[in-house]
């Protein structure tokens, strides 16, 4: 039975349906700027206006209808339900129409003639919500591969990513450009401050003394409270040994997981351990390392890690992240 | 026509509820054991057999196959029958039927803790168990179809068109999914590599959620309901459309398992779009499960079989709805390896599928046995302790899932992780994965309620073996009655019924997978990737037996978060000898892809000893064993052999002098370790060698800096 309903219904998931087909060009600036168009918004809402005036007005029609008719005593002649919707609210009625299911009083009236078991079946028409809700499922289906495969204006994996490497670098040049986190092996220097310090031992404490013990005395791997350095005692070798590690040794590199701030502090901090008796000291390894007196940059040791050149900016030690 | 006595048997009905019972507590026992096991991984009691990567497919397995497997024999085993006035037709196959399955059972539960595993999700036990396994399918649907065309009544009531698709797309799926080649009696590999072979397993792997644990449910939901509660079937119109658009469409939605893989883009697409058109022929099943309940609502609230049927349908639902928006790409890209998907697929299982059991044991046993249940209260009290088990459950590992990963994606601003340390992420969801034990537990507490309840109900009646009916059989002429509805016409027609499904579930399957294996472009090749040394070869076989893939996957997707946390992401050429594939589902534990020389061999020496002296904070078991066990090559040339035929190209003269290889690459390695590592007792042949060969080797050959110039 095709009722005023399904027309409504029709028409609102026709639109809906419009509206989506949209949905490929939106990224597109031509109607990112129509949308942004206050008179778009305009015309949409008179649209509906117009439409809910005229779904007001049938309603109307109808409902005059069905005074007239009760008037002339025919009352019979509309369905019975269609009667009994008439008494209810907006909101049971819409209900009750998406629903369009037969009360249960009147079930009977579609209770199909077999049964299996004992088990009767009835014959209720499919829930309009449950069909049109399967009917815009499949339309996004179409859009969706449309979108992706033909038009091609949606990002397969491999661009989406692409454009994710292109905003981090554009993210992370204008944050180098105000930040001063660009300590490396070339130009680090040794920490002072206890605040600082103690930072760095924190960062020691999560992840070096596993290996490294938690006084420093070495466990795993070598003592570092004692002046015996196997990849040099500097600040700028220990950086560069924290940052880049000794693979081959078992030491790990700890550029990925640490920063060049952390990466300092923690240096700074193994250095700070100098002289400091640990309980279960490990041998000596390496060479006996000096530091040389009161040059506070430091020359670079024999066997220290080549570094690229460095940026040279200001050094903000202090700064965090 | 004469009216027929005959008689149902409700003995095999009443073992394979028993059967459920058990193994139901036995399957969820692991499981809590398991996510114990995450919270306190001392509790791997550092015992091979016992470690959460074997136990886990244990778990897997127990509750899919042996719980709610055993349930739908009963169910179909009482309801077929009666739905079509015969008792089932071989008593000898339903008597084979039981115990061959419970045999496969008792199969699993020694095999998968020895570490016999294939290493495909649901799929893991080796090829005579899935012989075993199709040989027991078959005989059930032999019975079923032998049942079916024996019956009395001459149409077939929706519940049994959900049996046949059933029926039909298992027997397809298992088959595929368990194409291997056998190496040994309990070791096999995969025909299918790579991205190929990921798939065809979660082809699988989704279609026994869909065709396991969906449709023969639902088909169980279309008797029990609607005798529980005494209320006709909402809409038949309904059940045809919903039955025929899920068989449909679930069999293409597979490749959502695979979103931002390897997987052709035109692949992983198909799975999302077909998702989200499952969403309402899905929700048809829930609509008129629950809508059969009008009118009975006031029923609901006294009895605990309706309350339990009313979540379960209500958990389907929401599950049903959840899969499709899990589908999406940028929903998935949050989801897919956290505890998300786990708390998903428990909202199913431990909602849809238990309760639904549950909901039938309280309503079938006191049948069988004649009585009554012994306590309405106690069945009402495992109610709400098993719902607020599942809330327990699902709640925190929905927290944690998304915890886990916002945390994998959070850069500094200077584009460093700020969770570098993967183990950071996993220490702040400890307290969820307790939480969720928690919840596991009480729904295991519920279960034993069930128990009690169950015992003192069969006690207290007297078992009915065999129960009469009597019904006129139809004769052999059908006059049609004036406007019959089109679809009773294949409903009197079983056999076309059968093939019609199959076609459908074939569409799906063909369009997918024929295309993957075929067309070359889906697979570019890369000249940099080389077979792996018959050395890493063992490895990978003992990272399969550990179950390593339980909590690492091996695919870093094409996102900035990943590549700056693992290195590039994976091609799908980079799998092309890997019989079988290892991506995994799930990142308990990190991504494995790019491990290889990321760490010296004595980190992963000491880390696979202990991972605690390396990890701080890991809840990684231990492995001792790797250290003890001498790594057997018995199989060996038979594994580079099986490879050959696989089409891997390994020369002749390296598998004739495999073990030269062998041994030189494991004296090259052990040698590196005495360097790096003092006091070591290490021998050249322990396992743990093999295993670090593997392990370095992971995502090397891409590292090359000619792989942009050989991929195209």
């Amino acid at each position: 039975m095709k009722t005023k309903k399904d027309t409504y219904l029709v028409g609102f998931v026709l639109l809906l349906m419009l509206g989506a087909l949209l949905v490929p060009y939106v990224e597109q600036q031509a109607a990112a700027d129509l949308l942004a168009n206050p008179v778009t918004w305009i015309v949409v809402l008179v649209i509906f206006f117009i439409l809910l005036s005229i779904a007001a007005v049938t309603e109307a029609l109808n409902s005059i209808k069905y005074f007239v008719l009760r008037r002339e005593g025919r009352l019979h002649e509309l369905p019975q339900e269609e009667a009994e919707t008439l008494q209810d609210d907006f909101f049971t009625r819409l209900w009750k129409r998406m629903q369009d299911a037969k009360p249960i009083e009147r079930e009977s009236e579609i209770e199909l003639d077999h049964e299996y078991d004992g088990i009767r079946e009835l014959d209720n028409n499919l829930p309009p919500w449950w069909l049109w809700g399967f009917y815009i499922s499949i339309a996004f289906a179409v859009i969706y591969i449309f979108r992706f495969h033909i038009l091609g204006t949606a990002p397969l994996s491999a661009e989406e990513y692409q454009e994710q490497l292109v905003q981090a670098e554009i993210q992370k040049a204008e944050y180098l450009k105000n930040a001063a986190n660009l300590v490396d092996e070339s130009n680090v220097v040794m920490l002072e401050d206890e605040a600082l310090l103690a930072e760095g031992g924190k960062i020691f404490a999560k992840n070096c003394a596993v290996c490294h013990a938690a006084d420093g005395g070495g466990g795993v791997g070598p003592n570092l409270t004692d002046i015996y350095w196997i990849h040099g005692g500097d600040i700028k070798d220990v950086f560069a040994t924290v940052k880049y590690g000794v693979p081959a040794k078992g030491m790990i590199p700890w550029k990925d997981q640490l920063n060049p701030s952390e990466m300092q502090k923690v240096s700074s901090y193994i250095l700070s351990l100098q002289g400091t008796s640990p309980a279960n000291p490990k041998e000596a390894q390496g060479d006996a390392y000096e530091a040389p007196a009161e040059e506070e940059a430091g020359t670079l040791s024999a066997d220290s890690l080549t570094a690229e050149p460095a940026d040279t900016t200001t050094i903000d030690t202090t700064e965090e992240k | 026509m004469q009216r027929e006595t005959f008689y149902y048997n409700n003995r095999w009905v009443r073992n394979f509820m028993v059967a459920t019972i058990i193994w139901g507590v036995i399957a969820l026992l692991v499981g809590v054991t398991i996510a114990l096991q995450l919270v306190f991984p001392e509790l791997n009691l550092d015992t091979s057999w016992f470690t959460f990567g074997r136990l886990r497919a244990l778990h897997t397995n127990g509750a899919i196959f042996a719980f709610v497997g055993n349930s739908i024999f009963a169910g179909v085993y009482y309801s077929l029958p009666r739905l079509l006035k015969t008792p089932m037709a071989s008593e000898f196959l339903s008597k084979l039927h039981f115990w061959g399955w419970q045999l496969i059972i008792v199969a699993a539960v020694i095999t998968l803790p020895l570490g016999i595993s294939s290493s495909k999700e649901y799929a893991e036990l080796e090829w005579p168990i899935d012989i075993a396994i199709a040989v027991i399918w078959l005989s059930f649907g032999i019975n079923m179809f032998w049942t079916i065309l024996k019956r009395r009544e001459r149409h077939l009531y929706v519940a049994i068109w959900f049996y046949i698709a059933t029926f039909v797309t298992v027997t397809l799926l298992h088959v595929v999914n368990n194409l291997e080649l056998p190496v040994s009696f309990l070791k096999s590999y995969s025909v299918f590599a790579g991205v190929q072979d990921a798939l065809v397993q979660w082809w699988y792997g989704h279609n026994a959620v869909a065709f396991f644990l969906t449709t023969p449910v639902l088909g169980l939901m279309y008797y029990f309901v609607p005798k529980a509660a005494n209320r006709p079937v909402y809409s038949y119109r309904l059940s045809i459309i919903h039955f025929w658009a899920l068989i449909f469409i679930y069999i293409w939605a597979g490749p959502h398992h695979l979103l931002y893989t390897a997987l052709p883009d035109w692949a992983q697409s198909l799975g999302t779009v077909f998702s989200i058109m499952l969403i309402f022929p899905s929700w048809g099943g829930m609509i008129n499960g629950l809508l059969t309940l009008r009118g009975a609502w006031d029923k609901v609230r006294e009895s605990a079989v309706l309350k339990f049927f009313v979540v379960a349908i209500t958990a389907y639902g929401m599950a049903t709805l959840e899969g499709p928006l899990l589908s999406l790409k940028n929903i998935n890209a949050i989801a897919h390896y956290t505890d998300w998907i786990p708390a998903h697929v428990h909202i199913g299982t431990l909602g849809w599928n238990g309760f639904m059991i549950f909901g039938i044991t309280y309503w079938l046993l006191p049948k069988l046995y004649r009585t009554s249940l012994y306590s309405q209260k106690l069945a009402n009290a495992h109610f709400w302790i098993a719902t607020l088990g599942i809330i327990f459950w699902a709640l925190p590992m929905y927290v944690a899932g998304f915890t886990q990963s916002l945390m994998w994606k959070e850069f500094n601003p200077d584009g460093t992780l700020v969770y570098g340390n993967f183990l950071e992420t996993v220490t702040q969801i400890i307290p969820m994965y307790a939480l969720r034990a928690l919840g596991g537990t009480l729904y295991v507490v519920g279960m034993v309620l069930m128990v009690v309840n169950v015992l003192r109900t069969v006690s207290s009646g007297k078992f009915l073996a065999n129960e009469e009916d009597s019904a006129v059989p139809f004769g052999r002429v059908f006059n049609k009655p004036k406007g019959e509805y089109w679809h009773r016409w294949i409903e009197r027609r079983p056999i076309q019924l059968m093939v019609l499904s199959l076609v459908l579930v074939l569409i799906g399957g063909i369009m997918e997978i024929v295309p993957t294996m075929m067309v070359e472009s889906n697979i570019p090749t890369i000249k940099s990737v080389k077979p792996y040394t018959v050395l890493e070869l063992e490895g990978r076989d003992i990272y399969i037996r550990e179950g390593c893939n339980a909590c690492h996957s091996q695919m870093v997707r094409p996102f900035r978060s990943e590549t700056a946390r693992y290195g590039e992401y994976s091609k799908a050429g980079e799998f092309v000898y890997d019989h079988p594939f290892l991506w995994g589902s799930k990142r308990t534990g990190p991504d494995l892809h790019r491990v290889g020389g990321k760490y010296p061999h004595s980190w992963h020496y000491n880390h696979m000893l202990e991972p605690e002296s390396m990890s701080p904070g890991s809840i990684m078991p231990a492995y001792p064993w790797l250290f003890e066990r001498t790594l057997s090559t018995k199989h060996t040339k038979e594994k580079l052999k099986a490879m050959v035929t696989l089409g891997v190209p390994y020369e002749e003269e390296y598998v004739d002098n495999y073990e030269f290889y062998l041994e030189q690459q494991q004296k090259a390695i052990a040698e590196e370790l005495r360097e790096q590592i003092e006091d070591i007792q290490v021998k050249s042949d322990d396992e743990i060698i093999a295993l670090i060969a593997y392990l370095q080797r992971l995502g090397v050959d891409i590292k090359a800096k000619d792989t942009e110039l050989a991929e195209k």
